[in-house]
């Protein structure tokens, strides 16, 4: 089937309106449910092939969170797809007005090779979720499990509602030529600028979630050991390749050297000292990535690690210090086990050192201090924050996720996936009587009818959610006050006959 | 700077200006947005004139359809900004159950407002609301097709508002080319599509998020059964205003061969009450904007029938209300949106070939739909998609500050309006605020990996508790405790009954 094929099929089982009931949409989120609680063994062997990931970090890292994901949409789709009520004006008062969300159309959806299943699967839970039709490009670098996605995707799932198609470049390409309601993909900013020029020429909005250097500040009034303690497990979480992982590390000289201690010490804990034989330890991704990585090293001071075998595409967790803010490392995502530490002299050469760069995706920040806290985040800006923690924030499914700026736009995780990949359809239902509330509009026009329009357009009434409370309450008093009063009257008139 | 061409160092400028981040302060965005009022208020006179070279509108007209909703609009943010600037709770998990989650919206940076020519103060000031309230600088360049009003917002914009974060670039294609090349936060554009295209393209070379409302052919079913002459009436009234110039005027009719003939009758009596019998001199019936428009808008009349109207004057731009019969889906008329004058009238045997019909053509920026029938107006909202839509009247749907406003597919991207327009261009940034205790909780995600460890860790993140609801059922026992506890002391015989009663419905003896 060539692309273009692919599509139109995946619009034809959309058109046959079989993705809009409910009962549908719950049917394929179990069935994917299934897939992964039943397959379990197949994806944790594809992903220890494609980056040496252990059998209890895929779980961890990319099911956990996709399985809590599939039950959170089965367990509120009736609600998220509910129509939402909406504040009225007087000349609405008596009709319908709200907002319901309904599917778009057909979702690409690119995934990444990082988490693949997790980027690739939570969009389209959402996807299904929305009551769309989906196509799901799986990036080709994690082959093993592009192709096994391929293979059990239509054993589960509805085959021509959400298809799979593999490829490299050339088929990302032809797939970008179609036409799409959405596009979401996850991946890095360059591939990003292409594939919104692509959306462009048919008006398809787009999500994109990208990356860029997630700044870590650490400030001196913190508990190192803890800190540097989570911010070894976010860094070197599948070998550094995270799209969120704490990219480099800001802090001031002073506390550098305890800095470094405090990770050595985690590392040895995580990894023993020799990371290699640690199952725990993944690999690059491939050899492109690996030269890559290796060429950012170079010319900087190793002050943890630095051993690399690139016939397993292995690199050691690796910590470099008097790292210069000019130097190539500086100057693009990591994307592996390198941590630079970068030296500034206070808070203030800190946020000036973020904000002269791109937006990132993630920002984190170390410290006991209140005030330290409030300063970094009210003067910088990136896509989501972690105090005191790192990665966190993006296991709360009622946080959004997502880039700002080179980052990335829009966002997704629980709720935040359905109204992404949703149309919030406005409906007003009135209905033909009470024309004479209309004659304010009407020409001929004159200042009279132009004040009663005034009047009709700006007086406000509450959405009826919040008026029934209001009444609610206002019954409850006026029936215990009156109550009250009855009682003493009651008693009033006992005492005196 | 010199040497720059005007588009960049203005931009540049609004940059630096936000840089200084004086647009951040509550304050600073309220005493804008209320500048922005004094603005509509004072120079009320100067922007109606400006609107009747512009476009032939009444200054009753200008009130009613612009600055009514735009004071209503900066009033709404005036009155809600610090609601909508502070940081929104979540639901948290089990895991944040001691931290603090939150979302804050923040400004994005500078933002680029193209505005349209049919409503050049609502489609461009609108965003413009959001933008301050939300914090951003704004680069606004208004549409050099109303270019009184484009004047008219470049000398008074900067009387009322700070000149170097809210600055107007007036011009044509040119400027605007130049405008698309620099670097925004977010990009604001109101037109049509195959200028969207171009927007989103020059956008893309920036990563720069966009909110494009276009436009498209926004059909008008109506059905057989229903009150014809209110229908009609109200259709007539949302067709003609500013002479068919509205992004969401009913485009087209739907409606069975039966009751055409009646359609008609109706359109021309109301065309008669509102604009008279010889519209051309009424004061209430505009213009179009420009000769281009004029001929584009009267060659779309070949090949269909005139049953209404038909007579033009090009020394005036005017173009008669006009209702065109005897049209198919291939006549001139329904190959673009008309955006003039010219109500066609396409006969169609029922509610399916009307839903096909509408289908088989991009999704709409508004569906009207006019019908007595719950059933019927529900099988339109299952079977159709559109920005809105709207049963039994047309237009107004854009007077609720509370629903979005925008499009699907063709018609556009992303909504506004209200707090939309805020939230559209802010940055809701995710932050969840730990603390460096409680370590051992994290044990569970470290290496060396077990099984135990995965077994904890999946008790941890799958247990799904709703955190609110614990919340609430144990204020919900906190409250009926206090109440025993009352009514134990004040009534105690009626303690007892109560806890008898209680017992013997749950089936255990006391």
């Amino acid at each position: 089937l060539s692309r273009k094929q692919v599509v139109d099929r995946a619009q034809q089982a959309f058109l046959s309106g079989r993705s809009r009931p409910l009962g549908f949409r719950l049917q394929q989120l179990r069935a994917l449910h299934r897939l992964i609680t039943e397959r379990e063994a197949d994806i944790v062997a594809a992903l220890k092939q494609d980056l040496n990931r252990s059998r209890f970090d895929t779980p961890l890292f990319e099911l956990i969170g996709l399985e809590n994901e599939i039950r959170l949409a089965e367990s509120s789709l009736s609600e998220w797809a509910a129509p939402r009520p909406v504040k009225k004006n007087l000349v609405t008062a008596s009709d319908d007005v709200y907002v319901q969300a309904e599917p778009l159309g057909v979702v690409l959806i690119i995934g990444a090779w990082n988490y693949p299943w997790a980027l690739t699967l939570q969009p389209l839970i959402g996807a299904i979720a929305a009551g769309n039709g989906a196509v799901v490009k799986p990036s080709e670098l994690s082959s093993h499990s592009s192709d096994l996605l391929k293979e059990l995707l239509p054993q589960y799932l509805d085959k021509e509602m959400y298809q799979v198609v593999t490829g490299g470049i050339p088929e990302s390409q032809e797939l970008l030529r179609q036409r799409f309601d959405h596009i979401f993909y996850t991946g890095n900013s360059i591939v990003g600028k292409i594939v919104m020029e692509a959306a462009a020429r048919h008006l398809t909005p787009v999500t994109l979630e990208l990356g860029g250097k997630s700044p870590c500040y650490i400030d001196k009034n913190c508990d190192l050991s803890v800190a540097c303690r989570r911010i070894t497990w976010g860094k070197f979480v599948n070998c550094g390749q995270t799209c969120i992982a704490p990219d480099y590390i800001l802090c001031e000289p002073g506390i550098q050297q305890r800095v470094i201690e405090g990770i050595q010490q985690t590392l040895m804990e995580f990894f023993t000292d020799n990371p290699k034989s640690s199952p725990d330890y993944g690999r690059i991704i491939n050899r492109r990535h690996f030269d890559r990585i290796v060429g950012l090293m170079e010319g900087c001071t190793v002050a943890l690690g630095g051993q690399t075998d690139s016939s397993e595409c292995y690199i050691a967790p690796t910590v470099l210090t008097d790292v210069s803010p000019h130097v190539r490392l500086m100057q693009e995502e990591i994307f592996g086990p390198v941590l630079p530490i970068v030296n500034v002299s206070s808070i203030d050469e800190a946020i000036h050192f973020i904000n002269r760069r791109e937006k990132p995706l993630a920002l984190y920040v170390f410290s006991s201090d209140k005030k330290v806290i409030k300063r970094m985040l009210s003067e910088t800006s990136s896509g989501g924050v972690t105090v005191n923690d790192v990665i966190m924030h993006y296991t709360v499914t009622s946080l959004p996720f997502g880039g700002v700026g080179n980052s990335g736009m829009g966002r997704y995780h629980g709720k935040h996936t359905f109204d992404q990949l949703s149309h919030h359809r406005a409906y007003l239902i009135k209905s033909l009587a009470m024309e004479s509330l209309n004659q304010a509009r009407y020409p001929p026009m004159s200042p009279a009818r132009l004040k009663r329009a005034r009047f009709f357009m700006q007086t406000w009434l509450c959405s009826c959610r919040r008026l029934a409370c209001v009444w609610a309450a206002v019954a409850t008093m006026v029936a215990l006050v009156m109550r009250f009063y009855i009682n003493f009257r009651l008693n009033f008139m006992y005492t005196f006959s | 700077m010199s040497g720059m061409p005007v588009e960049q160092q203005v931009v540049a400028r609004a940059r630096k200006a936000f840089l200084t981040g004086r647009s951040k302060a509550l304050s600073y965005r309220l005493s804008q947005l209320k500048g922005l009022r004094r603005l509509i208020t004072e120079k009320q006179r100067d922007i109606a004139d400006a609107l009747r070279k512009d476009l032939h509108k009444s200054e009753n007209a200008t009130q009613l359809y612009e600055m009514i909703g735009l004071e209503g609009e900066i009033d709404l943010a005036v009155s809600h900004l610090s609601e909508w600037a502070a940081p929104r709770p979540v639901e948290q998990s089990l895991l944040t159950v001691a931290d603090e989650v939150y979302i804050q919206p923040e400004p994005l940076g500078v933002v680029l407002i193209i505005g349209a020519w049919n409503y050049p103060w609502a489609v461009t000031v609108q965003p413009l609301i959001g933008a301050i309230a939300a914090g951003n600088a704004a680069v606004i360049k208004p549409s050099e097709v109303s270019s009184h009003t484009s004047k008219v917002m470049e000398e008074l914009l900067p009387l009322y508002l700070d000149k170097e974060l809210f600055p107007v670039v007036t011009g044509g294609v040119v400027q605007t080319q130049e405008l698309l090349k620099q670097r925004f936060d977010h990009i604001f554009y109101t037109g049509n599509s195959t200028v969207g295209k171009v927007v989103m393209e020059a956008a893309a070379r920036h990563l720069t998020p966009v909110t494009l409302e276009l436009g498209g052919k926004s059909p008008c079913y109506i059905d057989k059964d229903c009150d014809l002459s209110v229908a009609c009436r109200r259709i007539t009234w949302g067709k003609y205003v500013n002479c068919g110039q509205t992004c969401i005027a009913p485009d087209y009719i739907l409606c069975e061969p039966s009751i055409q003939d009646k359609v008609v009758k109706e359109i021309r009596k109301c065309i008669k009450e509102f604009y008279t019998d010889d519209p051309k001199t009424c004061p209430d019936y505009s213009r179009i904007v420009s000769l281009r428009h004029f001929r584009r808008i009267v060659a779309l009349m070949e090949g269909s029938s005139v049953a209404i109207g038909g007579e033009t004057d090009e020394a005036q731009c005017y173009i008669a209300p006009t209702v065109l019969t005897e049209v198919t889906s291939e006549s001139k008329v329904m190959q673009e949106e008309i955006f003039g004058p010219l109500l066609p009238i396409i006969p169609i045997s029922g509610t399916d070939e009307a839903i096909e019909f509408i289908n088989k053509r991009e999704k709409p920026l508004a569906l009207y739909v006019f019908s007595s029938s719950d059933k019927m107006i529900k099988r339109m909202i299952a079977d159709t998609s559109s920005g809105a839509l709207l049963a039994n009247d047309c237009l107004v749907h854009y007077t609720l500050s509370d629903l979005p406003f925008g499009g699907v597919g063709s018609s556009g991207m992303g909504h506004y309006h209200g707090r939309y327009t805020f939230d559209q261009l802010s940055h809701l940034r995710s932050c969840l605020i730990k603390k460096l205790r409680m370590e051992r909780v994290n044990q569970v995600r470290y290496p060396p990996h077990t099984a135990q460890k995965l077994r904890w860790a999946r008790l941890f993140l799958l247990k799904r508790v709703d955190v609110g609801q614990w919340r609430r059922a144990a204020q919900a026992v906190a409250l009926v405790t206090l109440a025993a506890y009352v009514v134990q002391v004040r009534r105690p015989e009626r303690f007892t009954s109560i806890l008898y009663c209680t017992s013997y419905t749950f089936g255990f003896n006391v």
